[in-house]
Formats: structure tokens, C-alpha cells, sequence
């Protein structure tokens, strides 16, 4: 009788292969997605503290200038006059290949013999036979990242031809490095060179920083010496902003990553509880033939447990495939997002492959166990029978739906009790999905008995048919509608959030660049003379201008990160700025009688600053207090930024350079040719950028699309598990009407009625998914919007509910569901009516 | 000549043949060794035919010869008789014979590195600590007159106009030395004239002096509570461009100050088969000043007792039998305490030693220093 289990499982999944297929797929697919966006995201993970590593090593704190440098003498008087302390000097730079300049590399200058006892070169090693004595001894020589080198075909004492601070360089090739313990595919590596060479190919005779490794002792000696124009800062505060993003990115990839776990375990579920509902009857029959229940049981999971094992492999495999694309994108989007080529991909844990193993094999199980307990625990015929699982059915989905209601107090609750935390955001907008599911099938028995009217008008009888069986068949369509939904919902509420996004940064731009041209010095934020008065005055005198901007773009090095500092002088159209509260007329009149600052908002919401407070910035007399004006919208950055007038800048920081005009034109002037004598003017000078408007638009837009679309990735995902999940729903229903349509085909009904019958059934589920879907949906766009991106980012934006969106939804549910519906609709027609009746 | 000549060369030489994978991740200071441990000697000023030396411009640098040190040993003790060590040790080591015209403040030929220990006898304590540097914005180098000698904060300079006194001032987290030294004897050159043989190749030389007797007094710290102390101490010169010979594994060296006013510089060179080179010698230098050449066929030593290092497993060759037998001296070195291996970038055994015997018919006592390198 043992022998008789498994090949009755055998049997029946050789004779309904689709079954087989589906219960694979789906499981296979549900492990694949949860997979392959957590090994994405950890090897971000990863990719981060790597970067992170190999810029800071040990280092516990650095020493770094306000305006950016720090002269050599700092590191002599550290050394001999302040030791003993562990002390390494840094020059950095960014450099380009002459041969292809739009390949950045960072320019990393260091003193070997401190470099190697200071931080081992951690995170990358000279590469064999590397001779570092001609390093420090050689003018112009480098080591090469190993990537590059093999790229480039660069061996040792090759030339290479480097464009740093707007001249061109050859410098020799004395060695690679190469990472110590990464993906060898990684080429993000910084060129690396004594220091003395870097200082020569950056023209400069400065040191970008110095780091330390200092105890809380040193750290009090050092920072009582109180340097004019020198900080001492924490290590980690330097990238603080950084690694405080890059965190909230992780999480919302995290997120996406437990969102496609939920969904893939709704997938497995319904279509492992299909396969054991499917075959009740034989089950029936097998425990009429006396197969005891636990025999019974043991079987079903064992079945499940091989499908399982053998789907989720298939998954894992998938999956893999699946992370490879992802990690591309998402270090791309950091590498867009945060710094330029300093991500490196990295192996993701083996742990997430374990995971992945055990989450679809035990979702698999349980998903199997009810329907195997129910099969193993009824009595014969009543397992022959489908009226009591619709029962029971009918049952779990109302009390689900009490469920909702503490799973929506939750969410709610978890909102307002930690008001800042992401991770409570998350954790919030999860019971609010989960309310939502539990809600759905409830929900589409409403919808039904809303149709049924409507429907029998349209089309009699069969029509009436087709809502009730949507609504009665829920044992098999709640779970799997509910997954639809959510998945649907999933679409449209991220669909709807980029929407959002996407238009509030158009917005944002168009009030923002309100000058024709814009040009900036290219390349550093340091060499601040490239503008001339003679150059700013002749721009000025042409014709077509009727006023120009001036701005200074610098940063700070302060506790919390890096901030970035705005000086402007505005030009004819005012300051561009999008103020966030306050009263803005007001604001923007004291900010340019120079009575105080305004804020970016990811800054003013990070710090918890408020309109009326003062901000305290290191200047070049010391720390200076600014009265906060008032806080405007930014999208450049979500690492902060303070603006404040020109002439205030240049009082407190001692600095006339300029970095950026802003021209504009007389409104009945043509852009084009006044755009063409600006470039003109500037063209002698390599190091001014020039810019228009719409360049400036078209490529904040650009970048905006790139850094989502990882998030669009995995919209198309859930698109594709939302269809699957329908399919097999509906396959279900199918299939196990054969009875009923065989009674209806016996009551006269022809195939083609029949057929319509099928259609139209399936077209309604997927409309009741699609329209459940919506409030879902927009009710997620809404958590993520106003709490999830506020949180993370500190970026507000208005909610646009796009319409083009919810059609999506919806069309996506249904072109799904009609597609799956093709299939059972064309077989319904055909089944042999007498086999079918013999069922009872 | 001697032993510390060598010492840097050995330096050199292990760094160069430790055979560590060159792409090992831990390099640290190990990996800063192996920068320093060039082995081509083309372009360098050789060692080969003796000179007067010329004080002070000696006491300066070399830059023309591959590698050079200042070495500083010495016993020192504290008014309740307690007893210390110590060892500051200055390397010069030229990176390529030339200086290319550098526009950066940072460009340079030459790379130091400097070692310090300390031992505390009663604590069976001992410390050892190195730095590294380039020469260039005054981080490191050595001026001759007056004479000033420094790695970062640690540094050994002429007090006033003359050579003598010297302070010396070198400190770590873990302890501190700061000491005066005036000199008793005067230099003394080794070898033919100061020309130190190491082998038999040509250029396989040193130029080598020292003072053998330095009165020493200052403070010493080792862990938290400092001490007045005062003792003697000695002080090497060497420099040169040749590596130590490849049939040399490592050697065995004695500097020892006797009760009866003689003091005794001798090295051993030990061959890969375990004999020793007959490029061995020494000095006996006289209560008076005056020296005597002393080589492999002068001096006999036999091995007492090992002692094996638990943390690099290396068994040194601690305790020794030392005799002259024309010189009339007999002694016995024991080691103040068996545990003074410095396990830095270059893993060596230098410590204070205790000397008990007879000489010219008479007990004797004394102190020393002991460096055993290849083992």
C-alpha cells in the first residue's frame, strides 16, 4: 500500500503535466525573486562597506582642512610635535584617461612606508613582483588597478596618458593592485601612486587629509591643539551622510526584497494547495482502498517535499541568474546616486542561497499541510466531496478579514509611534499590505454579488454562473487572488510613486533653473578662478543677456558629513527656490538683506532644524552661528546643502572664487544663437563647462530614470508573479469545474457558451484583483511617498495619482487573466461529459 | 665589521628571501621591510679601501652607500639596583642611488626606520616598537653639525657645539627613554682602519667605528612608572652598500663592557652549514683606549643555553662561553632576562647581558649587549 502512494502522485503529475509545471514554476519563481533581490541587495551590502574599507581602513578620525587641504607642514608638526601618534598622509584627486576621458579613476596618493604598517593597504594589495621603492623614488609612477591593466594591456613600464586638473600627464605603470578579497571583476579601484607624484600630477602642494588612528586620549590632545583652519574629525563622520543613505537605500531594497518573498510565498502556496486540492477525489479513493491517515499525510508531504526541493533549486539557480542583473543595477544607481566608481562588486553571502532553500521549501510544506491535513482528516467520501471544502473555505476568508482590522491598527500604530524610523515605516506599510490581502477575498465576494445582477442582465443565465463560481471556488481562488492583488497593488503603488517623483523633480527643475546658460568650473570644486572679471563683465555687455548669476559651490567638513554650501548671488529672476512652510516672501527678503541661511530639506528634516533655528557652521574665524530663514525643496542631494548669499560667503570664509555663472536672456531673444556667442566667450577656458537648461533638465531626468530602474525591475517581477499567480488560480477553477460543466453541457449549454462561460469568469477575477488592487495600491504610493522616501531620503513630493497607472494595474490583471483564461475555456468545451459526471 | 653592519643588510637580506607570497594580504610593516630590502647595488658608492674617519661630517650621513645605521645600546639600572636595557637604532636606507628633481615637498631617495626596546629586569619585561619614514619635510634625517639625528619625535641630539653629550629621546605607548650620554673612551675604528671585511667578495665591506664606552643618565619608562636611572652604554657606526653574503645564514654578537675597563666587540658570522665565516672579528679595546684586532682564531665560544621564543618558535642561543685566551679572559654572558626578541618587521634577538668570569688571573664582572639575527 506504501508502494501504492507515490506512484499515484506519480501517475497523476504524468498525467496532468501542466500541473506539474505550474506547481514548479510558481515555486521556482516565488524563490527566485526573494533570492535574487536579497543576494542584490547584500552584495550592495557588501559593495558598501568594501568602499568604505578601503577608503578608510583603520582609520579612526581625519584630519581635514575647511576649504579642502591642508598644508604639508601639518603633517611634519602632527608627527614630531604632537606624536607619538599613528598618522598616514593623503592626497586625492580625481584623474581621467586621455584616451577615453570619460573614464574617471580617483587618484589615491600615499606614503608607502606609512601606508602598509597604517592599514596594510586594506582592500587592495600590490599585485605580485611590484617594486614600491620605485614608487616613492620615481616621478610619474603609478600602480594600476589589475582590471584596468589587463584592459588596457598595460604591463609593467607601460606608459599611460592621465588627464588631471585639465592637463595631460604620462605617467609609467610600476605595478598593479588588485583587490584582496573581492570579485576580480570589480575595477573600481583608485590608481595608486607616492605621494609625492600625486601632488605633482595634481599640481598642488597640499595634502587632502591626513588620517589617524587615535585613541579617546589622543583624540582629546589633538583636538585641544585647536589648529586655525584644521579639523579633526571622526572617520565615519566624513562619510556619515553617506553611510546613513546608503543604509536607507539598503533598506528599501530590503524591503522590495520581503515584499517579493511575501508574494512568492503567496505563488507557492496556491499553487502547492492546488495541486493537493486537485485530487481529493483520489485521495478519497485511496483512503476508501485503506490508506490510514497518517500514511496519508506522510505522503502528501513528502510529495510536497520533493516538488519543493526540486523547484527551489530551480529557483535558487534563477535566482542567481536574476542577482546578476540586479547587482549591476543597483551599484550602478549607488555609483549615480552617492559617488563616482568607488563601488565594487562584491560575492554576497552563501547564507542567502540557505535562505532561500529553506523558505521555499518549508513555504512549500505548509503550504501543503492544510490541504494534506483536510484530505488525511475527512472521512472518505466527504474528501470525494467539495461542497464542505468550500465550507471551510467560505469560513477562513471572513474570519481573515477580522484580521485586517488589528493588522491596520498595527500599521497605523507602528506610523506614529517611532515618526522617524524607517524601518518602522517599513514594518507599518508590511501590516497594511497584509490587512489588505486578508481583505481581498471578502472583497471579491463583494464584488461578485455586486456583478451578479449585472451580469445575468448581459448574459442570462451563464453570466449569473460565472460571477457565482468566482465567489464559490474561493478554497482555491482566495489565496491565489490575494497574491494577485497584492502583486498588482505592488505595481501600481510603486508605479505611482516614481510617478510622483519623477513629476515633482520636473517641477522642481523648472523652478529651479531659471537661467539660459549655465557655466561651471569643470573637475574640482577647488580651482575657483577660472572666471574672470573681464570674462563675467563681456558676457554681461552682449546684447542678449540681461543679467547673470554668480555662485560658489563648496562644502564644509563638519560633524555630520560633509555639507555642501550654496553661496549665490541671484540674478534677474530671483533666487529659483521652492520654499517648503514659512512665509516665502518674507524668507527670501531677509535671506538677501543676508539676515541668515535656508536649508535643503533632507538636511533641515536629518538634523531636525526648524525655521527660527540657528545653524552652526565652522568658518574661517571659528564656528559661526546662522539664523535658519527658511527650508527649500532639493533633489540635487540628500546629503544636505545650506544657501546663503555670495557676499555673506565671502565675509565669513575669506573666498572670492567663483564656480558657477548663471547667464540669462532677454525673453524675445532666440536661445539658440545666444547660446552659441556665450559658448563662444568661454570656449578658450577648458575648465568652464557650459551648460543650458535643458541639457541640465534632460540629464537630471536621465540620471532619475537610471537610478530607478532597479525599482522598475522589480515592478516588471512582481508583474510576472502577479500573472502567474492568476494562472494557476484560474487554472484551478478550470479544472475543477469539470463536473459542473459537464452537467451544464449536459443541461444544453453548447462549447461556446461554454466557453464564454469560462472566459468571462476568469475576466472577472482578474477584474476583481485589478480593482482591489487600486486602493491597495494608491494606498501604498501614499506610505511610500509621504513615509517611506521622507523617511529615507528626507525628500517630500507631492502624490500624483497618475491614471496611466491604475489602468496598468488593471490591465495587467486582466490581459493576465483572459491570457490564462484561453486555455481552460478552449478545454471546456471539448471534456467528455459522461467521465466528468462519474465524479459523484 | 661587525655585526651591526650587518645588521642592516641581514635586515635586507631576510626581508628579501623570506619567500612571503609578495600578494599577501597582512603586509604591515613586514611589506614595508621588503620596500626597504633592494638587492641591486649598481649606482651606489662601494666600501672598498679604508679611510680615516673625519669627525663630524662621519657622524652624518652617507647618501651615496645603500644603507647605514646609528645604533644605541646599553644596561642601564635605577638607585634600588634595578635593571634595564635598551636599544635605539637608526636606519638609513637609500631607495635608488639618485634624486630625481622632484617639484613635490614629499620626493625623495631615502627611507628611515628606527627600532626601540627596553627591558625591565625585575618586571621580566620587554618592549620593542619601530617607525618608519621618508626623508623629505623634516620627518626624518640626520645633520652633522651640530649633530642631530631623528625619526619623527624620536630622535638623538648634540646637546651643545661638540658631539658629546647626546640626548636621546624615543617614546611609545608602551615606554619612554630619554638619556644623556658623554663618552669615556674615544672612537674606535674596527676592522683594517675602519674598513670592515664581510666576505670575500670586493665591496663586501663597511665602514665601521664606535664608542664603546658611554656614560649614560636620564630616565626610563617601562608600562607606567618612570625611573631615574644610569649605566653604560655603546654606540655603533656602520655604513655600506654590499649585501651580506649568501652563504650566511645570520650571526652572533657581543658587545661587552668589562669590569676591568677593557671592552670587547666581537661577531660571528655563521655559515649556512653551521661553522663559522673567517670573516668573523672584533675589537679588544684596551682601558686606555687602545685596540686590539681580534679574529676567528683569537676568540673561542661555546653555546650554554637557548632559550626558544614563544611567540615567533625561533630558539636562540642566549647564554654563552666567551674566551681570549692571549687576552687572558674567561667569561660567561647570561641574558638579564631570556626574553628579548624583537618580533618587528625584521625578527631578530638584541638584549642586555650579564658577564661573570676571570681576566689576567683576576674574577670579573660586566655588562653587554647580545644581538643573534638568523635564527
Amino acid at each position: 500500500m506504501i508502494g501504492l502512494l507515490p506512484t499515484a502522485s506519480a501517475r497523476f503529475y504524468l498525467k496532468h503535466p501542466w500541473q506539474l509545471c505550474l506547481a514548479v514554476t510558481g515555486i521556482a519563481l516565488g524563490v527566485a525573486v526573494y533570492v535574487g533581490v536579497d543576494l542584490a541587495n547584500d552584495s550592495a551590502r557588501r559593495a558598501f562597506e568594501l568602499s568604505e574599507n578601503l577608503v578608510l581602513g583603520r582609520t579612526t578620525h581625519q584630519l581635514v582642512g575647511l576649504d579642502g587641504s591642508l598644508p604639508n607642514t601639518i603633517y611634519r608638526e602632527l608627527r614630531i610635535e604632537h606624536g607619538p601618534v599613528v598618522a598616514a598622509p593623503i592626497v586625492e584627486g580625481q584623474v581621467r584617461l586621455s584616451a577615453s576621458p570619460a573614464r574617471r579613476f580617483t587618484l589615491l596618493g600615499v606614503d608607502p612606508l606609512e601606508e602598509m604598517e597604517f592599514r596594510g593597504f586594506s582592500g587592495f594589495v600590490p599585485g605580485r613582483g611590484v617594486d614600491l621603492a620605485r614608487l616613492i623614488v620615481e616621478p610619474g609612477s603609478v600602480l594600476v588597478p589589475e582590471a584596468l591593466a589587463l584592459e588596457l594591456g598595460l604591463a609593467n613600464g607601460s606608459s599611460l596618458g592621465l588627464i588631471a586638473g585639465g592637463t595631460v600627464a604620462t605617467v609609467q605603470v610600476v605595478g598593479t593592485i588588485r583587490e584582496a578579497l573581492l570579485d576580480p571583476g570589480g575595477s573600481s579601484l583608485p590608481i595608486v601612486t607616492d605621494i609625492a607624484t600625486a601632488q605633482e600630477l595634481l599640481a598642488t602642494d597640499a595634502i587632502t587629509r591626513v588620517d589617524l588612528v587615535l585613541n579617546a586620549e589622543e583624540v582629546e590632545r589633538l583636538t585641544a591643539l585647536a589648529i586655525p583652519g584644521v579639523r579633526l574629525l571622526p572617520a565615519a563622520s566624513r562619510n556619515a551622510t553617506f553611510s546613513e543613505i546608503s543604509r536607507a537605500f539598503r533598506l528599501n531594497l530590503t524591503a522590495l526584497s520581503l515584499l517579493a518573498l511575501l508574494v512568492g510565498v503567496f505563488l507557492i502556496y496556491a499553487t502547492m494547495s492546488f495541486a493537493i486540492v486537485q485530487r481529493r477525489e483520489i485521495f478519497g479513493v485511496l483512503r476508501a482502498l485503506g490508506v490510514s491517515r497518517r500514511q496519508m499525510l506522510l505522503s502528501i508531504l513528502l510529495e510536497a517535499g520533493v516538488i519543493g526541493c526540486v523547484a527551489t533549486v530551480l529557483g535558487l539557480v534563477l535566482g542567481h541568474g536574476l542577482a546578476i542583473g540586479l547587482i549591476d543595477l543597483v551599484l550602478r544607481t549607488i555609483g549615480d546616486l552617492y559617488f563616482t566608481a568607488t563601488v565594487i562588486a562584491a560575492e554576497p553571502s552563501a547564507l542567502i542561497y540557505w535562505k532561500g532553500l529553506v523558505i521555499g521549501v518549508l513555504t512549500t510544506l505548509l503550504a501543503a499541510l492544510a490541504p494534506a491535513l483536510e484530505a488525511a482528516n475527512t472521512t472518505p467520501n466527504a474528501a470525494m466531496s467539495r461542497a464542505a471544502l468550500e465550507r471551510t473555505a467560505r469560513k477562513y476568508s471572513r474570519s481573515g478579514a477580522w484580521l485586517a482590522l488589528p493588522a491596520v491598527a498595527l500599521g497605523s500604530l507602528l506610523f506614529v509611534a517611532a515618526p522617524r524610523s524607517v524601518l518602522m515605516g517599513f514594518a507599518g506599510l508590511f501590516c497594511i499590505i497584509v490587512s489588505g490581502a486578508l481583505l481581498i477575498p471578502l472583497g471579491t465576494t463583494w464584488l461578485m454579488r455586486l456583478a451578479e445582477p449585472a451580469a445575468e442582465r448581459a448574459f442570462g443565465i451563464p453570466g449569473s454562473l460565472a460571477v457565482r463560481g468566482v465567489a464559490a471556488s474561493l478554497s482555491r481562488t482566495g489565496v491565489a487572488t490575494a497574491a494577485l492583488s497584492v502583486a498588482v497593488a505592488t505595481v501600481i503603488g510603486v508605479g505611482l510613486m516614481i510617478g510622483s517623483f519623477r513629476a515633482s523633480l520636473s517641477q522642481w527643475l523648472d523652478a529651479t533653473l531659471i537661467a539660459d546658460v549655465y557655466l561651471s568650473v569643470s573637475d574640482s570644486t577647488r580651482t575657483p578662478n577660472a572666471f574672470d572679471e573681464t570674462q563675467l563683465a563681456a558676457i554681461e555687455a552682449l546684447p542678449e543677456v540681461s543679467g547673470i548669476s554668480l555662485s560658489r559651490f563648496t562644502t564644509l567638513p563638519t560633524l555630520y558629513g560633509e555639507l555642501n554650501i550654496r553661496a549665490i548671488r541671484p540674478g534677474p529672476q530671483g533666487w529659483g527656490l521652492t520654499l517648503l512652510g514659512g512665509s516665502p516672501a518674507d524668507s527670501l527678503r531677509r535671506l538677501t538683506a543676508g539676515e541668515g541661511v535656508m536649508l535643503s530639506e533632507p538636511y533641515a528634516y536629518r538634523r531636525q532644524l526648524e525655521i527660527g533655528d540657528d545653524l552652526v557652521l565652522p568658518t574661517a574665524e571659528g564656528d559661526a552661528a546662522f539664523l535658519i530663514l527658511g527650508i527649500f525643496r532639493d533633489y540635487i542631494t540628500d546629503s544636505g546643502a545650506v544657501l546663503m548669499p555670495l557676499n555673506v560667503y565671502r565675509r565669513y570664509w575669506n573666498d572670492q572664487g567663483i564656480s558657477g555663472v548663471g547667464v540669462y536672456f532677454h525673453d524675445s531673444v532666440d536661445r539658440a544663437p545666444a547660446r552659441e556667442a556665450i559658448r563662444s566667450l568661454v570656449a578658450a577656458e577648458p575648465s568652464i563647462r557650459f551648460r543650458s537648461n535643458d541639457m541640465i533638465r534632460a540629464r537630471s531626468l536621465e540620471v532619475f530614470d537610471r537610478t530607478f530602474r532597479i525599482t522598475e525591475v522589480l515592478r516588471i517581477l512582481a508583474g510576472i508573479v502577479a500573472f502567474l499567480g492568476l494562472f494557476s488560480a484560474l487554472l484551478s477553477i478550470e479544472l475543477e469545474r469539470g463536473r459542473e460543466v459537464a452537467i451544464l453541457r449536459a443541461l444544453g449549454l453548447t462549447p461556446r457558451q461554454l466557453g464564454t462561460l469560462a472566459l468571462t469568469q476568469t475576466g472577472l477575477l482578474g477584474l476583481a484583483a485589478g480593482l482591489l488592487a487600486i486602493p491597495l495600491g494608491i494606498v501604498m504610493a501614499a506610505l511610500l511617498v509621504f513615509i517611506i522616501n521622507q523617511r529615507s531620503f528626507g525628500w517630500s513630493m507631492d502624490l500624483i495619482l497618475e491614471p496611466t497607472s491604475l489602468l496598468v494595474g488593471i490591465a495587467l490583471a486582466l490581459s493576465a487573466a483572459l491570457l490564462a483564461g484561453a486555455y481552460p475555456a478552449a478545454r471546456a468545451g471539448r471534456s467528455s461529459i459522461a467521465t466528468q459526471l462519474r465524479e459523484e | 665589521m661587525s655585526r651591526r653592519s650587518v645588521a642592516g643588510l641581514l635586515i635586507i637580506l631576510l626581508a628579501g628571501c623570506t619567500g612571503e607570497p609578495v600578494e599577501s594580504p597582512s603586509t604591515g610593516s613586514t611589506a614595508a621591510m621588503r620596500l626597504l630590502s633592494g638587492d641591486d647595488s649598481a649606482g651606489y658608492a662601494q666600501v672598498l679601501a679604508s679611510r680615516p674617519f673625519e669627525f663630524p661630517q662621519d657622524h652624518g650621513s652617507h647618501p651615496e652607500f645603500r644603507s647605514e645605521w646609528w645604533y644605541f645600546t646599553g644596561n642601564l639600572a635605577a638607585a634600588d639596583e634595578r635593571r634595564f636595557g635598551f636599544e635605539l637604532t637608526f636606519f638609513r636606507f637609500a631607495l635608488a642611488p639618485q634624486q630625481p628633481e622632484r617639484a613635490s615637498a614629499w620626493g625623495t631617495n631615502q627611507a628611515w626606520m628606527a627600532h626601540l626596546s627596553l627591558t625591565d629586569a625585575r618586571a621580566d619585561r620587554f618592549i620593542a616598537a619601530e617607525r618608519f619614514s621618508r626623508e623629505a619635510l623634516g620627518l626624518a634625517g640626520v645633520e652633522s653639525e651640530p649633530f642631530s639625528l631623528w625619526l619623527e619625535d624620536w630622535s638623538v641630539v648634540s646637546e651643545g657645539p661638540g658631539f658629546f653629550p647626546l640626548r636621546l629621546a624615543a617614546e611609545t605607548e608602551a615606554g619612554e627613554l630619554r638619556l644623556t650620554l658623554t663618552t669615556q673612551k674615544g672612537p674606535v675604528s674596527h676592522g683594517e682602519n675602519g674598513l670592515d671585511r664581510k666576505g670575500p667578495e670586493i665591496g663586501n665591506a663597511s665602514h665601521y667605528y664606535s664608542f664603546t664606552r658611554l656614560q649614560a643618565t636620564g630616565t626610563i619608562r617601562v608600562g607606567q612608572s618612570e625611573e631615574r636611572v644610569n649605566g653604560l652604554a655603546w654606540m655603533d657606526r656602520e655604513w655600506g652598500t654590499s649585501a651580506l653574503s649568501r652563504s650566511l645564514e645570520g650571526w652572533d654578537w657581543f658587545a661587552l663592557q668589562l669590569s676591568d675597563g677593557r671592552d670587547l666587540m666581537y661577531y660571528r658570522l655563521r655559515s649556512a652549514q653551521g661553522g663559522s665565516s673567517p670573516y668573523s672579528g672584533g675589537s679588544l679595546i684596551e682601558a686606555d683606549g687602545r685596540r686590539r684586532a681580534l679574529g676567528p682564531e683569537d676568540v673561542s665560544l661555546a653555546i650554554l643555553e637557548h632559550w626558544q621564543s614563544p611567540a615567533s618558535g625561533a630558539r636562540y642561543p642566549v647564554s654563552w662561553e666567551l674566551t681570549v685566551p692571549d687576552a687572558e679572559l674567561s667569561v660567561e654572558i647570561r641574558p638579564l632576562i631570556p626574553g628579548q626578541e624583537l618580533n618587528l618587521s625584521v625578527r631578530y634577538w638584541e638584549g642586555a647581558v650579564l658577564v661573570t668570569g676571570t681576566g689576567q688571573s683576576r674574577g670579573l664582572t660586566g655588562r653587554g649587549y647580545l644581538e643573534l639575527t638568523g635564527y
